[in-house]
């Protein structure tokens, strides 16, 4: 990915508990020491299910809305 | 004060300089870093608000805590005018700064005393609370005639033709009146049906005509 787009993580709301990480399809997201982190910000493809997958809100994903 | 900021702010884009020189002495500059409260609805009006530059939310909390934003204002816009020329003298809604936020306020004695003494600038509000107005008929019909379809549909041509800024699947669960989770099944379905495709941080409205026979629940 040349332009590393990441989802932004809210440590406050995060609850650490790993839906995320077992929601990427790529491994980017990782629990270290029990803080949610990207261990592979650069397998990230944006593709949002973190966020769908997160149960507290604590992930978010921002998008430009144009014409393909 | 900067004359350029001042001819920033929509509603005084027509006024005369003799009036605006008068105005301009009721303004005072303030900022608001992302994400602070500008105000809270039911507190008293003390303030009316001229957006120099960035973006605020303009939303309404359910007794249940759901949020429904009723705006994105950009750079230009003013907000809380309608309270003050209420007796209960109440702001409607709430407002946080979406980005860091430049204004100016007036204080909302000056503001009353100054329609009364300057009929350019009396005109001048009444002409933007119109333009206002018609805008809001437009998201009254939106929420109580359309599926969470259409308005999400709707909503994405709106934003493909003109880009206020970006936005998260809860920002416009919250803009359009429904829930995150719903706002992602139907993006996902929008994209199978290839009518969208996401590109990183982009989403990409494939076809006009499609998009607008969705909005219109023709599709």
């Amino acid at each position: 990915m040349s332009d590393l787009e990441l989802p932004k993580i809210n440590q406050k709301k995060c609850i650490a508990c790993g839906a995320c990480v077992e929601a990427c399809p790529n491994q980017v997201l990782e629990l270290v020491e029990e803080v949610l982190s990207f261990v592979r910000p650069q397998d990230c493809t944006y593709c949002a299910l973190c966020e769908e997958s997160c149960p507290q809100g604590a992930i978010s994903c921002s998008y430009e809305i144009g014409w393909a | 004060m900067s004359k350029s900021d001042l001819h920033k702010i929509q509603l005084f884009s027509r006024i005369s300089q003799e009036t605006l020189a008068i105005l301009e002495t009721a303004l005072r500059r303030k900022s608001f870093s992302k994400g602070s409260a500008i105000l809270w609805e039911k507190d008293p009006c003390r303030y009316i608000y001229f957006l120099i530059s960035g973006e605020v939310e303009v939303y309404l909390l359910a007794p249940n805590g759901r949020e429904q934003v009723l705006e994105r204002m950009g750079a230009g816009e003013a907000f809380n005018l309608v309270p003050a020329f209420k007796h209960t003298l109440n702001n409607h809604a709430n407002v946080r700064a979406a980005t860091v936020v430049e204004l100016f306020e007036m204080n909302k004695d000056d503001f009353t005393d100054l329609l009364e003494r300057l009929p350019e600038f009396s005109l001048a509000v009444a002409d933007y609370m119109a333009r206002r107005l018609a805008k809001m008929v437009n998201l009254v019909e939106d929420l109580s005639l359309l599926s969470v379809r259409q308005r999400i549909a709707s909503f994405l041509i709106k934003q493909a033709d003109t880009p206020t800024g970006r936005w998260t699947q809860d920002e416009m669960a919250r803009r359009l009146g429904t829930v995150r989770d719903m706002v992602g099944r139907v993006l996902r379905q929008f994209e199978d049906e290839g009518f969208i495709r996401f590109e990183h941080h982009q989403i990409l409205l494939v076809d006009r005509e499609t998009m607008q026979k969705i909005a219109l629940g023709e599709k």
